[in-house]
């Protein structure tokens, strides 16, 4: 009894040791001075499989912490073929007048990568397959783009640019810029937008199946189909775009919100 | 009368052309002796078509047979690669270096010298504990046996054939295949690379090894026991003209019979297979 005893728990301690040796996926932290520090930043990461946070802070540099799922390889060895866990990968960060980019190489698997940047930047973050995008607390134009995965900006300052094939956008701005344009789109995903309760825009709403909802009044102004002609030499194209323009507070910046099975939800922020 | 005329110097025109266009070659081969003294004396070769072949001689000189052929569109071409297209050797009692080198950048560019070639097939006589560092860019093989000093080599669009060594330093092959083979277990880090290629490492039965594995889609097979290696990710930081970059690199590690030194193996499109001497 005491034999085995002993046995369990040396096997046990042995398992344990040997999960750290595959530990791999605790965050490798890089800190970037700017080169310009206090001035607006664009940080760019474009990947193909990848967990993307972007945290607003008040500092005067750039903090990633990444990480890289495990991959996992097969060995042919004279005893069979075995699984060799732990991943192969490169990333590159890299800094010039303010711009930052951020990409891996064809090895990675799923990639995290948190950045704590300075509030005024400019994002432009891309991502394809099982990935996710967040933000929050940033002041600049944004253009987040997530084929397969959701898209959540949160006390946003700025203008955003956000597409999304299969899933939901979720984006709520504190003020929002009226020079910059601003658009959602999402074929299947739900849109909801959060505006400040005395924000005043213009929406343009293209909504094929999904139902709309509004915390605010809205002013829905009469409109008219727009017809786009392009003649090509294999003949003529006819587009016809038939929008649902609202005015919220009596209008003011345009956003423009797309979607062929989603819902749209406008919000007052906070709620 | 007056179409004989014609046609005579149509035909004399025609028959310049042909014999300004006929290709031109020439082909040299001799042998040079380099004294060396140091007890570990150097070979460097660069070449740029053609093959290095490199095997143990006797000691306190370095022998080389060196087998060109010039070669150029026409006449005119043919002696402007002269001035082009060089063979430079540097030689003291430390080593010797072959660099196959274009004097002028633009000499395939502009037209002055395009078409131009010149192949050197390198048969290099080393004495005991030569350090190696050769390479070849096109139509080349790098073939290494039986030396006992450190080895680098390089090639883009052919293989490299290392065998019967002690130890390598680096490498690297773009398209051709890597083949590797130890007299003995090897004692020193290495790094192997290929974008295309296979490479096979043969090692004696028992040989300790550590493997950092980089590699995309190609299989791994080893004939030795293997079992998993975590090795630490790689933070590198390098400063350029303004610009800041952070590498973060990270490889799949095993470990061979208990370990050993750390071969760094990378390739995207082709298998390594690691396996015991026959």
């Amino acid at each position: 009894m005491r034999i085995d005893y002993i046995r369990i728990t040396l096997v046990l301690a042995l398992i344990l040791g040997a999960v750290p040796a595959f530990g791999q996926n605790e965050p490798q932290m890089i800190t970037i001075p700017l080169s310009k520090p206090g001035e607006q930043l664009t940080l760019e990461i474009g990947m193909l499989s990848a967990r993307i946070e972007v945290i607003g802070e008040d500092r005067a540099d750039a903090e990633f912490a990444v990480t890289v799922e495990d991959g996992e390889r097969k060995i042919v060895t004279p005893s069979g073929t075995k699984s060799l866990k732990g991943g192969s990968y490169a990333l590159e960060v890299e800094e010039e007048d303010n711009y930052i980019s951020v990409d891996t190489d064809w090895r990675a698997n799923k990639v995290t990568v948190v950045a704590r940047i300075p509030r005024n930047a400019d994002l432009d973050l891309s991502t394809t397959e099982d990935g996710e995008i967040i933000v929050s607390n940033i002041s600049g134009n944004l253009r987040l783009e997530n084929i397969n995965g959701p898209i959540t900006a949160t006390n946003i300052s700025g203008s955003v640019i956000a597409e999304s094939v299969n899933e939901d956008i979720d984006v709520s701005f504190t003020s929002l810029d009226g020079d910059s344009a601003t658009s959602f789109a999402s074929i299947n995903g739900d849109l909801t937008v959060g505006l400040p309760a005395k924000a005043g825009v213009q929406l343009h709403i293209d909504s094929d199946r999904g139902e709309i909802f509004s915390d605010f009044e809205v002013d829905v102004q009469p409109t008219k189909p727009v017809i786009e002609r392009e003649d090509d030499r294999g003949g003529v194209a006819v587009r016809i775009e038939s929008v649902i323009v609202a005015n919220v507070n009596g209008g003011g910046p345009v956003i423009k919100l797309k979607t062929l099975n989603g819902d749209i939800q406008i919000r007052k922020s906070g709620n | 009368m007056r179409k004989i005329i014609i046609v005579t110097v149509y035909l004399m025109l025609t028959v310049s052309v042909v014999a300004a266009a006929d290709p031109v070659t020439e082909s040299n081969v001799w042998t040079e002796v380099y004294p060396v003294t140091a007890t570990t004396p150097s070979l460097y070769i660069s070449n740029i078509w053609g093959n290095v072949r490199v095997r143990p001689g006797t000691s306190g000189q370095i022998s080389v047979t060196i087998d060109e052929r010039r070669s150029a569109p026409d006449q005119k071409r043919f002696e402007r690669s002269f001035e082009m297209l060089d063979l430079d050797i540097q030689a003291d009692n430390q080593g010797v270096s072959f660099k196959v080198g274009e004097r002028s950048r633009d000499w395939g560019r502009n037209g002055a010298c395009r078409g131009c070639r010149v192949d050197y097939q390198f048969e290099v006589l080393v004495p005991p504990g030569t350090q190696l560092d050769v390479g070849t860019i096109i139509d080349g093989r790098i073939d290494v046996a039986g030396v006992d000093g450190n080895i680098s080599a390089s090639n883009v669009n052919g293989p490299i054939a290392v065998s019967d060594i002690r130890d390598c330093e680096s490498l690297e092959s773009v398209n051709g295949a890597v083949d590797l083979s130890f007299s003995m277990a090897p004692g020193q880090d290495c790094n192997i690379d290929t974008i295309n290629g296979d490479i096979t490492i043969s090692m004696p039965s028992g040989t300790g090894l550590d493997v950092a594995l980089d590699q995309f889609d190609g299989r791994m097979v080893s004939e030795f026991r293997v079992e998993p290696l975590a090795f630490p990710a790689q933070i590198e930081q390098t400063s350029d003209d303004g610009r800041q970059r952070y590498r973060i690199q990270q490889s799949a590690g095993l470990r061979l019979e208990g370990g050993g030194p750390t071969f760094s193996i990378s390739s995207m499109n082709g298998d390594v297979r690691i396996q015991k001497s026959q």
